[in-house]
């Protein structure tokens, strides 16, 4: 294999889907042309990417498709969900929910904690409800240079992130709990749920 | 099925309108989206009863959370990130009731679509078994990618990564592809 080779095999998967940029494009092209081994490799992953847009999942037929609707409504109706989320119906719950919150709040001004069990607490809801690696692999990301991957009780440990910060954390972790932070928040402690609250509230208010 | 601009403004004009109450607007979204919503959680789950229920959680969760989203990633994106999220937290629950290893899987829940046509091809129950035994992300990045037709630049965003990890997990999974299908 020639030195070039390397980098040219990285970008092939690119050209091939035809996400490369133009120039390396041309140059994987010109390489290929006159490298034996790189175009054998070429066709290897050509034909693999073929293969895996063949493989198809079976429908399961107009019936089906005809029922999904439905079926989910029903749910829905079950469930007992609020029919439309800016409804009136939930605006009041929301208000309700807040005012119930802010209530718990205030009765907790004397416990108050630090800063940093704030947000030690925002950071443990957060990795009670996702994997090690992916939490610490999206930390990474949202806060590079931090060296933080995971909530460090330690003294000497790095500095803490910032509420925005988490709160962007637990948006891109957690998409679905967006909104629903109260009821989600409801597995923690009373305790853990106002510090957490705090963490997240302190730069929405 | 690719995104499009026109799709996307259809799209947020539905949220839209059921943001403001009107719940037709949901149902809309819903036969616009279901297709799709189904064939990624097939793909991630590999039967049709899992799929479908995981299909059917996913636009409750959409229902739920829709009043919120403020538009600034694309309905599609949002809906896959709820799928790729509640099939994360399955695989967690099943992951610590029981280690199943992958090649347990039976076959009759493999997906029962013809062999592949061309000379050359690889059979297709092998590949299918090889992108199961990817680690996750690099099985959700090749799955989002190649079947869902996602740009890396999507798959960033629905995965909440940058785009270079995406495409370095892209390359992985067609690596571990590779040696797995001893292509």
């Amino acid at each position: 294999m020639k030195p070039d080779c390397e980098a040219i095999r990285s970008l092939l998967p690119l050209v091939l889907l035809g996400e490369a940029e133009p120039l390396d494009a041309a140059r994987v092209g010109d390489h290929i042309s006159a490298c034996f081994g790189c175009r054998e490799e070429s066709g290897r992953l050509s034909r693999l990417l073929g293969s895996l847009g063949m493989a198809g999942v079976p429908d399961p037929g107009a019936g089906y498709w005809e029922s999904f609707l439905p079926r989910l409504r029903n749910r829905i109706a079950m469930q007992g969900l609020a029919p439309g989320p800016g409804s009136r119906r939930q605006a009041w719950a929301v208000a309700a929910g807040v005012s119930v919150l802010l209530l718990g709040a205030a009765a907790a001004m004397a416990l108050q904690p630090s800063a940093e069990n704030r947000q030690l607490m925002a950071l443990d809801y957060l990795a009670a409800r996702t994997d090690p690696e992916t939490l610490s692999r999206t930390l990474d990301e949202i806060l590079p240079g931090s060296d933080l991957s995971l909530p460090d009780r330690s003294a000497d440990g790095p500095a803490l992130p910032r509420p925005a910060e988490i709160q962007k954390a637990l948006d891109t972790l957690l998409p679905e709990d967006d909104g629903d932070l109260c009821s989600a928040a409801n597995d923690l402690s009373p305790e853990a749920r106002r510090w957490l609250l705090k963490a997240l509230m302190l730069d929405r208010v | 099925m690719t995104s499009s601009p026109d799709r996307n403004e259809r799209d947020l004009a539905l949220v839209r309108r059921f943001q403001a109450g009107d719940e037709r607007a949901f149902d809309l979204l819903v036969e616009e989206h279901r297709r799709e919503v189904y064939r990624l959680a097939y793909r991630l789950l590999g039967n049709h009863a899992d799929a479908d229920d995981l299909a059917q959680e996913a636009f409750l969760r959409g229902y739920r959370f829709l009043g919120r989203f403020r538009g600034e990633s694309t309905f599609r994106t949002y809906l896959t990130r709820i799928v790729l999220n509640l099939s994360a937290d399955r695989r967690r629950a099943r992951s610590s009731r029981r280690q199943v290893s992958l090649d347990e899987v039976p076959e009759r829940e493999l997906p029962r679509t013809s062999p592949p046509a061309g000379a050359g091809l690889i059979l297709e129950a092998t590949l299918h078994r090889a992108v199961r035994q990817l680690p996750p992300r690099q099985r959700e990045t090749l799955i989002l990618r190649i079947f869902q037709e996602m740009k890396f630049r999507e798959i960033a965003a629905v995965m909440g990564c940058t785009v270079g990890t995406a495409k370095a997990n892209f390359f992985h999974a067609l690596k571990g592809l590779k040696e797995r299908a001893r292509v």
